[in-house]
């Protein structure tokens, strides 16, 4: 089964957010609460853990892509 | 009057009060913790964010003032400060319906504020000395973007900005008679209270004594410096969350 990296909710005034980093290659295995992708807004930038262990099967979305609240980032199986 | 930031949710309201050189923008990792269940509110405090204009006063009961003449004084709320927002949160929760308090490595409590850093900050002059200076506010330094450097360096192209920030700097030195009423005025009270620091901090380190004397439920999480709170922002909100539905 596959588990979603999903970008949580900045608030409904939030100024546009970006994926900066991916800090696991695809194909890579990852545990439950490591750090996997990096996003930044023009005041913070945050790291994304995995909500759980397994292997990053896909990142759904490119560095420096614009990305908005509940969108899928990645995919871990 | 502040300028406030609605950041949605519903309810009593929640206020976020942000530290020295950031703005209410500065808690968008943190505002999904609360707006469950509150309405969260960012203030943008005098010299800062879209309260540019408003001038920085003379001393931090003053911006404390100004906070209270900008918000709703009569219902109960919680309140979130950042170093010298926590500050400020501590001197307004003596004169607010406060159901709960969240400090994160507030200005009154710790060792105190490294005044390099705060006199360095509104003195940077490139890009490159502002990513130095902000990632030593730190412990993961890929957390501050060049984005993030390059807004505050934004920011900093006015001459006005600057000497807000140098006055606001100088309201950072000690704890003052009025903070160290309020801190007693806290101790004393009921208010449902946590304390967030990074245990590597190094603008306003952690001094273990505080935790016995100030009571309340402490959190000091590794790998992390004077921002836990976007550091460990998920642990953060976790605790911040406990706090505001079960007041631990």
């Amino acid at each position: 089964m596959q588990t979603p990296i999903v970008m949580p909710s900045l608030g409904n005034e939030a100024t546009e957010a970006q994926l900066e980093e991916w800090l696991i290659a695809e194909g890579e295995a990852v545990d439950a609460g490591q750090p996997v992708v990096l996003v930044t807004t023009p005041k913070v930038s945050m790291e994304l853990e995995a909500p759980v262990a397994g292997t990053l099967t896909k990142q759904v979305v490119a560095i420096d892509e614009l990305i908005e609240e509940g969108q899928t980032l990645g995919l871990i199986e | 009057m502040l300028h406030l930031h609605s950041f949605g949710g519903q309810g009593p309201k929640a206020y976020f009060l942000h530290g020295f050189g950031a703005d209410a923008q500065s808690w968008v990792a943190n505002v999904a913790a609360v707006s469950g269940s509150m309405e969260a509110v960012g203030i943008d405090l005098p010299g800062h964010g879209q309260s540019r204009e408003v001038p920085v006063p003379d001393s931090l009961e003053q911006i404390a003032e100004q906070v209270l003449d900008s918000i709703d004084t009569t219902a109960p709320c919680v309140l979130i400060g950042h170093s010298a927002g926590g500050a400020i949160a501590m001197l307004c929760a003596t004169r607010l319906q406060v159901s709960a308090l969240s400090l994160i490595a507030p200005v009154g409590l710790g060792c105190g504020v490294n005044q390099a850093f705060v006199q360095q900050l509104p003195a940077i002059k490139d890009d490159e000395a502002g990513l130095s200076l902000l990632q030593t506010m730190v412990e993961n330094k890929r957390l501050i973007s060049a984005i993030a450097v390059s807004r505050l360096q934004q920011q900093l192209n006015s001459e006005d900005i600057r000497q807000q920030w140098r006055q606001f700097a100088s309201l950072l030195e000690g704890s003052t008679q009025a903070l160290t009423a309020a801190k007693a005025h806290i101790v004393q009270s009921n208010i449902s209270r946590q304390v967030c620091w990074g245990k590597h901090d190094t603008i306003n380190p952690l001094l273990a004594a505080d935790q016995n004397d100030f009571g309340g439920q402490w959190h000091v999480l590794d790998e992390c410096g004077h921002l836990p709170h976007i550091e460990q922002w998920a642990s953060y909100n976790t605790a911040l969350s406990d706090l505001i539905q079960n007041g631990s």
